[in-house]
Order: structure tokens, then C-alpha cells, then sequence
């Protein structure tokens, strides 16, 4: 018997949990930041190169759930080659709508159920959050 | 004729949260091990406690609060006989860990001094663990480790090594809350006094599982929750050695814990109260005692028998799945089963169980530390089991568990 996935995991969430994009460190950053949910150990590091207010390079080593995973890899596509003040609206978009104050942002669409899940929020937003701690700096 | 059965339906029957649905099905909840369900006359003497007794204790002389007094005391000499050790030796806390906090600040500052050393083993809860990290770095003594093997047992063979001529504190779980595993408490402790240390004992996983004795066990210190042995939470007890009790300083300052109080001199009450600063959680405790009494009114050994046979029919059928591997076979455990998912995320595979009405916790359950030992980042999925939860409980996390494994590796 086989039942749909249920919402939380969508195939594309699935699919980049897999298959994580642009895993890895990169070599010479020029911001980096890690986050940890202490609840559950997930853990990410983040690097971006950027030039020209531009992200140029985006690399991360994520420890985590599926969903944790997938967050870091969709976001890391959604922001590589884009504006840094885009990246910053793309990391905080994906916050507000995970607390339930906003609307998915497009390219993160497989994220949207996590609002629905409490106990998985944290998971959907570490990437995130490593995101805005990075370029803070 | 074999020993009776438990009677799992009338005790199922005592716990109005176990009629709960969650995501549309039954709630088959097998996290007690994180806190129990808390049965209806446990949450009646809660609520009678407010009702007819709501006085502060020691202090009036109105009959409130005298009955609230007498109820206190009451539950403490409840917590005495469950424990067996006498009621000036036991001390109300918020849980173990306000109980460990409370040796640590209290005894370790007066006997653990720089060079000394503290040995905890490697299992341990954090709540038994960052306060003898805290206390070593305040005092500059050095924290030792007794480590585990594979199997997720104490490596005892190694325990002599460790109990050095400046080892003053011995810290170690009577049960493992990650992986189930009873450590020999009675052979570390008499080890440990013979090497001049004390032994103070993580007792939240126990209470619930295992009758007690503290002056068979040997041991100096012996913590527990309420919360987890069918008590409301914010409610626990330490029983102290009354002669280690007798000679230690107080660990906060106020109201309930002096005999007379000037500006330029204080005389401290006697134990226990000496440890129990301002109004304590009055109903809390006697709840405490109404569960201690209620457990202990159970048949213990068929509570046992049924707990065991839950866990032993739990790992014959996760054993039989592909891709799943228990953790944790010490030789002796006690209602935890914790097991990982090849592929899979602790945390994934809880909600997938979750939304199938199965309560369980993920994760590394607050002892990094063995699961970092054990090469498990992600932690576990562990179970656990109590007196209400039932076979077909367990068969539908094992159903759980598949389905995790259907929809997450499709």
C-alpha cells in the first residue's frame, strides 16, 4: 500500500534532502556563521563569497533531519547569484512565513508546511538563520 | 499457574489523558520515560490539596495551615518509605535537577577543592553531568569520565582506575534515560566509599521502574523527579545521608530555612528544611506522595513483568525490520528502547509516528555526551514504556516505522 507523503514532506523537499545542492565548505569565504538547534543537534555551517554585493558562492555543511537539509539546499539555490539584500529578504521571508506572518517565498515553496509542524520550525529555519547570522558580519 | 497479569485495561483506565486522539487516531503515547501520564487520583490531590488545604506551611497557626503542614510532611514521609531512608532526609525539589544542583553547590563547594576530582559516568543525563562540569571549573578540579562500551554498558572494569586517593564525587544514572541501561549502583558505590568519595545517583529513570532502597544501594545522594514517576512536574525529592545533611551549608537564603534570623547573625533550620528556601510546591509534593502511593499500591513485580515483555516484544519486531538497529544492549535494562532508522533522521521519523498518533522522543534525549560516544549525531528514536501501554501500542509504532521508511525513502 502506498499512501501520499504526508504534507510536511513534499517530493521536492524530499528529493533535496537526498540530494542536497551545493553541500560542502568553501575554501576561501568571506562571511560564515553556524547555528545549532540545541533540541534536536542539527547543526549548520554556512559560507558565501561575496562580490560586488553579490552572492557569488555559497557552500554549507548541514547536520540534520530531512527537512533541515532540504531548507539549506533550497535556500542555497534560491540565493546563489542573487543580490545580498535579496538573500537577506529571501532569509527573512522564509522566518515570517514559517512563524505563520507571511507568504512562502516562491522558490522555497517546499518549506510552506512547516509552519503547520511547531516541534519543526526550528528545522526549516536553520539555514536561515545562518544565512542572516553570515552576512551580519 | 504463572504470577498474575497485570490488569493493563483498568490501569489504562485511571489516566484521563490516555483517551486522548492526536492527528485523528489514539494516542498511543510511548514517551514516559520523557514524563509520564499522570493518573486521575494523582490529579485529584492535586486539586483537593487547593481546595481544603491552600495555607502556607509552617508559619500559621490557623487550621489550614496546619492540615496544609500535615500534608506536606505527609507526602515526605511518603517519599521516605518509597525511597527508604527516613523523612529528615529527604528534601523537596523541583526535580532531579534542582536536586543535583543542590549537592553540587552545597556539598561540592564545601568538599571539592582545586586538584580534587569528580567522576561521572559516561551516560549521564546533562542534568548530571554541566552541574559537576560547573562545580570542577568554579573550583578548579578536574572532572573525570567512566566510560561506556559499545553496548552502551559502564565499563566497570575500569572504575578502580578512576577512583583516585582525590576523588570526592562519584555522579552516575541508576537507569539510563537514552538507552535503558542500569548501572550496578550498589557495587560503584561501596567502591566508591571505599576509595573515600561519595556517590550521588541520577534516580529519574529508576523510580518509576525499579523498587528502592537507598541504604541497600549504598550510596550518599539519591535524586528523582515526580514527573517522571506519575507526579505533576516541578515536584522531586533528594534524599541526603543525614549525617552528610547535618553538616552541610544551605544552598539558597530565605524564608522556611533558619531558625533565627538578626543582622549580624543567622542560625540555619535543621535539614531537611534548611535545603527548602521560601514557600515550596506544597500540593505539588503531596500529589507527589498520592503517586508514590499509588505506585507503590500496584502489583510492582507484574508492573515489571509487563514492562519487560513491551520491551521484549518492541525489539523482536524491530529486529525483524531491514534497515533498523537498536542501540543500547547493556545486559540489564530497564523500559527504554532506543533505535535508529538506516537513512533516516531521528527527528523525521518521530513526526512520521507522530502523525500516526505515536508519541516518542528523538533525538540525543540530553545525554550528548553517549550518544556522540556511540558515533549517533542525530541522536535516536527511543520508546518507552510504562504500565499502561500496551502490545498493539507497540505494534503500531513498528507499523510507524515502516510507513517512515515507505514515504521518506520513496
Amino acid at each position: 500500500m502506498t499512501q501520499d507523503p504526508p504534507e510536511l514532506y513534499p517530493p521536492e523537499l524530499l528529493e533535496h534532502g537526498r540530494h542536497p545542492r551545493n553541500v560542502g565548505r568553501l575554501a576561501e569565504p568571506t562571511h560564515s556563521a553556524r547555528c545549532t538547534n540545541p533540541l534536536c543537534g542539527d547543526r549548520i555551517t554556512l559560507d558565501l563569497v561575496v562580490q560586488d554585493q553579490v552572492v557569488a558562492k555559497v557552500g554549507y555543511e548541514a547536520r540534520g533531519c530531512t527537512v533541515a537539509v532540504a531548507a539549506a539546499s533550497l535556500l542555497s539555490e534560491a540565493v546563489l547569484g542573487r543580490p545580498v539584500a535579496e538573500a537577506q529578504a529571501l532569509a527573512a521571508g522564509l522566518q515570517a512565513a514559517v512563524r505563520g506572518e507571511a507568504e512562502t517565498p516562491e522558490a522555497l515553496l517546499p518549506l510552506t508546511a512547516a509552519a503547520r509542524f511547531p516541534a519543526r520550525r526550528r528545522c526549516a529555519t536553520l539555514a536561515a538563520e545562518a544565512l542572516e547570522k553570515a552576512l551580519q558580519r | 499457574m504463572g504470577a498474575p497479569e497485570l490488569d493493563v485495561a483498568a490501569v489504562r483506565a485511571m489516566f484521563p489523558a490516555l483517551g486522548l486522539s492526536v492527528h485523528g487516531r489514539p494516542l498511543a503515547y510511548l514517551d514516559s520515560a520523557s514524563t509520564t501520564q499522570k493518573p486521575k487520583v494523582v490529579l485529584d490531590a492535586l486539586v483537593r490539596g487547593y481546595e481544603t488545604a491552600c495555607a502556607n506551611v509552617h508559619r500559621g497557626v490557623h487550621a489550614l495551615s496546619v492540615a496544609a503542614t500535615e500534608g506536606y510532611e505527609g507526602a515526605r514521609a511518603n517519599v521516605a518509605r518509597f525511597l527508604g531512608g527516613s523523612p529528615d532526609e529527604v528534601v523537596f525539589t523541583r526535580g532531579t535537577t534542582e536536586a543535583i544542583n543542590l549537592v553540587a553547590e552545597s556539598y561540592g563547594r564545601a568538599h571539592v577543592r582545586a586538584g580534587d576530582r569528580v567522576l561521572v559516568s559516561g551516560l549521564e543525563h546533562h542534568s548530571n553531568l554541566v552541574p559537576w562540569f560547573r562545580l570542577c571549573q568554579a573550583v578548579g578540579a578536574h572532572l573525570d569520565v567512566l566510560p561506556i562500551d559499545e553496548a552502551g554498558a559502564l565499563e566497570l572494569e575500569r572504575l578502580d582506575a578512576r577512583l583516585t586517593p582525590r576523588t570526592r564525587v562519584v555522579a552516575v544514572s541508576h537507569v539510563s534515560n537514552a538507552l535503558g541501561t542500569v548501572a550496578p549502583v550498589a557495587e560503584i558505590a561501596a567502591r566508591a566509599r571505599a576509595a573515600g568519595a561519595v556517590t550521588v545517583v541520577d534516580g529519574a529513570q529508576a523510580a518509576p521502574h525499579l523498587p528502592l532502597d537507598v541504604r541497600k544501594l549504598g550510596c550518599d545522594f539519591y535524586a528523582f523527579s515526580g514527573h517522571k514517576a506519575y507526579a505533576p512536574t516541578g515536584v522531586g525529592a533528594l534524599w541526603g545521608r543525614a549525617e552528610l545533611l547535618d553538616a552541610m551549608p544551605p544552598w539558597q537564603g530565605g524564608g522556611e530555612m533558619i531558625a533565627s534570623v538578626a543582622f549580624d547573625a543567622i542560625t540555619y533550620a535543621d535539614p531537611p528544611h534548611r535545603f527548602e528556601a521560601g514557600t515550596p510546591d506544597i500540593f505539588g509534593a503531596m500529589a507527589l506522595g498520592a503517586a508514590l502511593e499509588w505506585l507503590s499500591g500496584l502489583d510492582r513485580a507484574a508492573v515489571a513483568r509487563h514492562e519487560a515483555a513491551l520491551l521484549a516484544h518492541a525489539e523482536g519486531l524491530l529486529d525483524a525490520l531491514p534497515g533498523v538497529r537498536r542501540v543500547g544492549r547493556a545486559p540489564e535494562r530497564a523500559a527504554v528502547l532506543s533505535f535508529v532508522v538506516e537513512g533516516l533522521h531521528p527527528h523525521d521519523v518521530g513526526t512520521i509516528l507522530d502523525l500516526e498518533g505515536v508519541a516518542v522522543r528523538t533525538g540525543h534525549h540530553c545525554a550528548e555526551p553517549a550518544m556522540t560516544r556511540l558515533g549517533l549525531e542525530g541522536g535516536t528514536v527511543r520508546a518507552s514504556f510504562a504500565p499502561y501501554n500496551t502490545f498493539e501500542e507497540v505494534e503500531r509504532m513498528v507499523q510507524g516505522v515502516l510507513r517512515a521508511q515507505e514515504v521518506l525513502t520513496r
